[in-house]
């Protein structure tokens, strides 16, 4: 058998260190994200507001999309502006598109 | 740590528009926590200084807000904000704790009779110290040589400081023996007199019987020179008996005012404390009769507790000035009672030969004139 070897382009040693050092685009932080933690907690940043609020539902609108989350006894429990912690029993997460 | 002297409030918020009240508080950078929801809105936690704004923003989406609970060291401190006696008890504890291993608080007597501890605490008032009294380690020690140097009773005096009590430890000394003096010493004559008698037990006499000596005269002296020019050196020891003729005259006011005691008193107590004295009660003042000898100093005690305090009680004496006009009988005794008793404080009579006292009324006085010729021991002694 006939080993090919695989060719890659090498990186010159001067670019790996610049992408070590190349500065994070500010778009990436003004992102919407929500991190699922595995005991409960739902942490949602870069949200624009909260739509609705009760003991079931919280409404979090994200920018360009909505975001629905069911659950029982949710509870803010940390909130500033763009950040928001949920605890609680969350059921589900919904994405709410308006089209 | 961080969370006990952080101070929080527990809202409430109901009606209105409540999730834009949410929206507007995160706006304006407030840090809300422990949001909850309920029936008619939320409930939630907030920094204190924080809350102001989050009611006026209330008002703008038509909520109420209510504070539900108050936490954090502010809120707690505020209860206590009119209890002065708290912070002067902790400024009281800490002034205690920091300077009371230098204060006094109490004295203990180590195996010394009851007699003697009233002498040594005497004698240690006298050098500053006493219960409640501010010492450092050198007034100590030199409190006790002052001690030691005042009193010449004791061998060895101890003053030992722990934890503000005072123990006192001494023991007496031995009688110390007389040093017997050999110095030479002379006799004089202590009056105008003429020798009846005298009798010269050391030394060598200078006057002779019937010989009449003035006032400071030589009578017996104990240095006298020996044939072969050497001088003798010794003590003199003589009695020589004179006759001694003296006049004694004294007044006595017929109607005169004078203060007796009621033998009623009145006590004026003061506590003494780091050298301070600190009236107790309505003081009593009468300094005539205000004497250190009506004095007692007892230690300050609490239930049976030693205090770092001492109370003196001064006893006042109580006076009142009356009227008094004597009989001529009775100043005539007054006056010779006088007399006399000025006349053998004055001579060391061993015979009288002749008293006579006349009376001469002048100016409401009584004046007695006492001729009084008698044998008296006139003899002086004098250190060279």
């Amino acid at each position: 058998m006939k080993k090919y070897k695989i060719k890659r382009e090498k990186d010159s040693t001067l670019a790996v260190v610049k992408s070590v050092f190349k500065k994070i685009p500010i778009e990436s932080y003004k992102t919407p994200c929500i991190t699922i933690y595995s005991n409960g907690h739902l942490q949602i940043d870069n949200c624009k507001e909260i739509l609705d609020y009760t003991e079931n539902i919280i409404k979090i609108n994200m920018g360009d999309f909505n975001v629905e989350i069911k659950g029982d006894l949710l509870k803010i429990t940390s909130l500033a502006k763009g950040y928001i912690t949920v605890t609680g029993e969350i059921f589900s997460l919904n994405y709410l598109y308006e089209r | 740590m961080q969370d006990f002297f952080s101070n929080y409030v527990y809202f409430k918020v109901e009606g209105g528009n409540h999730t834009k009240l949410i929206n507007l508080a995160t706006n304006n950078t407030l840090e809300i926590s422990a949001l909850k929801a309920t029936p008619l809105g939320f409930t939630g936690k907030l920094k204190a200084n924080e809350y102001k704004t989050f009611a006026k923003l209330s008002k703008k989406c038509n909520c109420s807000v209510r504070i539900q609970r108050k936490k954090g060291i502010y809120f707690k401190l505020f209860s206590l904000r009119k209890r002065y006696g708290i912070l002067v008890g902790a400024i009281a504890f800490f002034l205690l704790t920091t300077i009371m291993t230098n204060i006094i608080w109490d004295i203990e007597y180590y195996k010394i009779s009851e007699k003697e501890q009233v002498y040594l605490a005497t004698e240690l008032r006298k050098v500053g110290i006493y219960e409640g009294a501010y010492k450092t380690k050198e007034d100590f020690i030199v409190a006790q040589k002052m001690v030691q140097v005042n009193t010449s009773e004791y061998a060895w005096l101890a003053i030992n400081f722990v934890h503000g009590k005072l123990i006192v430890e001494t023991e007496l000394a031995d009688k110390k023996q007389e040093i017997i003096d050999n110095s030479p010493t002379y006799i004089i004559a202590g009056e105008n007199a003429i020798i009846e008698k005298i009798t010269v037990y050391e030394g060598y006499a200078a006057k002779t019987i019937g010989q009449s000596v003035a006032e400071g005269e030589l009578l017996v002296t104990g240095v006298a020179e020996h044939g072969l020019g050497k001088i003798a050196k010794g003590r003199s020891r003589a009695e020589v008996i004179a006759k001694v003729d003296k006049t004694y005259v004294i007044s006595q006011p017929l109607s005169y005012t004078q203060e007796i005691l009621t033998g009623e008193y009145k006590e004026n107590k003061t506590l003494i404390f780091l050298d301070q004295e600190i009236p107790l009660g309505i003081m009593v003042d009468d300094e005539k009769n205000k004497t250190e000898e009506n004095c007692s100093y007892d230690p300050f005690t609490i239930l049976g507790l030693a205090m770092p305090a001492t109370i003196k009680t001064q006893k006042v004496l109580q006076t009142k000035e009356i009227q008094t006009t004597l009989t001529r009988a009775q100043a005539e005794t007054i006056c010779v009672n006088l007399l006399e008793k000025s006349v053998y404080q004055d001579l060391k009579i061993t015979d009288i030969i002749t008293q006579t006292v006349e009376y001469e009324e002048k100016d409401g006085n009584l004046i007695a004139t006492m001729y009084i010729s008698a044998y008296c021991d006139i003899a002086v002694l004098v250190e060279q």
